[in-house]
């Protein structure tokens, strides 16, 4: 079976399981921006959870497919389409030999998730098939995806999938006001650590995968002096002399050199991917024994559903 | 456990310890590893980061776990292998921060680039992005600077850096905050290789200035 690409919008490419265990080599986690929503969309088919799909960011997207074949669709709030017929997110979608599958711009939130049973065959780098743009790896030949492309299940074919939707209590709600619970960062002051959790900040344009420069604040009274680099995760918040702090995501570089003010907690990175630009965004002060109870709650729910390993971030 | 060890918390998932020299940061890498269980281990300039799955081992005990080791750690010492030779064009197009980082020290620029080639540089550990390395040098060293106030959304391939005595090594473009002052023409970063990166801690390098229009023969 084979997709043809026909309209990757804006950006879109394949993610599939984190590239963990190697950031001593300057090697980013990457994987899926909102890793929640690449689960769900990979237990609509029948894969596993960590199996290959696309991300596709603020839609735009158009694809055909020149085989039956069984896909779905999680993610950002966006419309969803066969052959523009309005189809449900969230649902496993039939499609037959020369349909179209079409994702909008999404009312709210920024990355939808594309699963195919059988998963997408991905180039495989460091024991991950995940695209990371910068170094020109993983996904389909280390790029994003491009009009005229075409992308293969790597698994057999299946037969159609039973009707299987995800049940209303799990799919995560899309907004345009985010508030992400984090933990102050090693070089957060007690004054620092006030002035950002108590400030409300909009999602810049200057946004990636890498992450993205938080307009609001600004946090001012960071001292200048050179701090020694060490070591940044996706979730952290790193705050230059300049006052405009940014968010690293799933393609953050390993270690940072600007104060590190604050770190969202694991249980919401998945979050992170959703947010748009443009949308406000503020973060929930915590600590880490209240972040690991939250962790251990959140993923027991989803559980029942995913019956499988999977990650929040 | 004693007071002198400085750990702290990155997150609900991360413990970093501050304050250590490089040979003792080596020596908590290489425990580290033996004792296992971690998700990353992560060297920085002076601080090693550890990073675990809060599902597994709750932060407190992982915070424990960490320090139970204080006791057993030695200093390591990275071997050093030959100077390898990396060419670079400082300054124009290829170095944008060149005349500031002159000015900010009060050098001129001949004298900041006779400096940065006549020492021996070693790495001392790799980060930040696939193929960049941190280096630093023992020998005579004016060239200390800040970062950038903010970083620039995107430094070129092959650019050199310089922060607070420290070189660093975009073997990618991308973002980043190090003022530039100059670039290499030379492939620091293949993925097709093994291993991908040129460069490995402990490795000596020496830099030699090229003109622009050699730059522009090596790169092709």
């Amino acid at each position: 079976m084979s997709f043809h690409i026909l309209s990757p919008g804006p950006q879109a490419m394949l993610q599939a399981k984190p590239r963990t265990g190697l950031r001593h080599f300057g090697v980013p986690t990457s994987g899926p921006m909102d890793p929640l929503s690449f689960a769900l969309a990979n237990r609509l088919v029948g894969n596993q959870l960590s199996a290959p799909v696309i991300e596709i960011t603020l839609g735009g997207f158009d694809a055909r497919c020149d085989a039956d074949m069984v896909v779905a669709v999680a993610g950002a709030d966006a419309e969803v389409a066969i052959n523009a017929s309005p189809v449900s997110r969230h649902t496993a979608l039939d499609l037959q030999q020369g349909d179209t599958l079409s994702i909008t711009y999404p009312n709210a939130g920024c990355r939808s998730y594309v699963s195919c049973a059988g998963g997408f065959a991905a180039d495989n780098w460091l024991g991950s098939g995940s695209t990371y743009l910068p170094a020109g790896v993983g996904g389909a030949g280390g790029r994003a995806l491009r009009p005229g492309d075409v992308l293969r299940s790597s698994g057999a074919s299946t037969s159609p999938a039973e009707p299987c939707a995800t049940p209303l209590g799990y799919r995560p709600p899309m907004t345009e006001s985010w508030a992400l619970r984090a933990v102050p960062g090693p070089e957060a002051t007690d004054a620092i650590a006030d002035l950002f959790f108590n400030s409300v900040f909009r999602l810049s344009n200057r946004t990636s995968r890498m992450g993205g420069a938080l307009d609001g604040g600004p946090i001012s009274g960071l001292s200048h002096a050179a701090m020694p680099s060490a070591a940044v995760f996706p979730g952290s918040v790193q705050c230059p002399p300049d006052g405009r702090p940014f968010l690293l995501m799933a393609d953050a570089q390993t270690t940072g050199g600007y104060p590190l003010i604050a770190q969202v907690i694991r249980a919401d990175r998945h979050l992170m991917g959703q947010i748009r630009p443009g949308d406000r965004v503020r973060f929930l002060r915590t600590t880490p024994e209240v972040a690991a109870d939250v962790l251990r709650h959140k993923t027991a729910l989803f559980e029942d559903w995913l019956e499988g390993p999977f990650h929040l971030g | 456990m004693t007071d002198s060890l400085d750990v702290r918390f990155v997150g609900d998932d991360s413990l970093r310890i501050d304050g250590l020299s490089r040979g003792r940061r080596d020596g908590w890498c290489f425990d580290l590893q033996a004792q296992g269980g971690w998700v990353e281990i992560v060297p920085g300039r002076s601080s090693v980061t550890v990073q675990f799955d809060p599902l597994e081992i709750l932060p407190e005990d992982a915070r424990r776990k960490l320090v139970s080791l204080e006791n057993q750690v030695a200093s390591v010492v990275a071997p050093t292998p030959d100077p390898i030779t990396i060419p670079v064009a400082y300054g124009g197009d290829y170095g944008p921060d060149l005349d500031a980082v002159c000015e900010a020290l009060g050098m001129t620029q001949d004298r900041l680039i006779d400096q940065h080639t006549s020492n021996v540089h070693i790495v001392d550990f790799l980060g930040f992005t696939p193929g960049f390395a941190y280096l630093y040098t023992d020998q005579k060293n004016e060239i200390h600077v800040p970062r950038l106030d903010g970083p620039r959304q995107r430094v070129s391939i092959g650019s050199v850096g310089v922060v607070g005595g420290s070189t660093g090594l975009y073997a990618l473009a991308g973002p980043g905050g190090w003022p530039i002052i100059g670039r290499s023409p030379m492939k620091l970063f293949d993925a097709t290789s093994t291993p991908p990166s040129q460069l490995a801690s402990g490795q000596k390098v020496i830099f030699c200035a090229i003109s622009a229009d050699t730059f522009k023969d090596l790169a092709e």
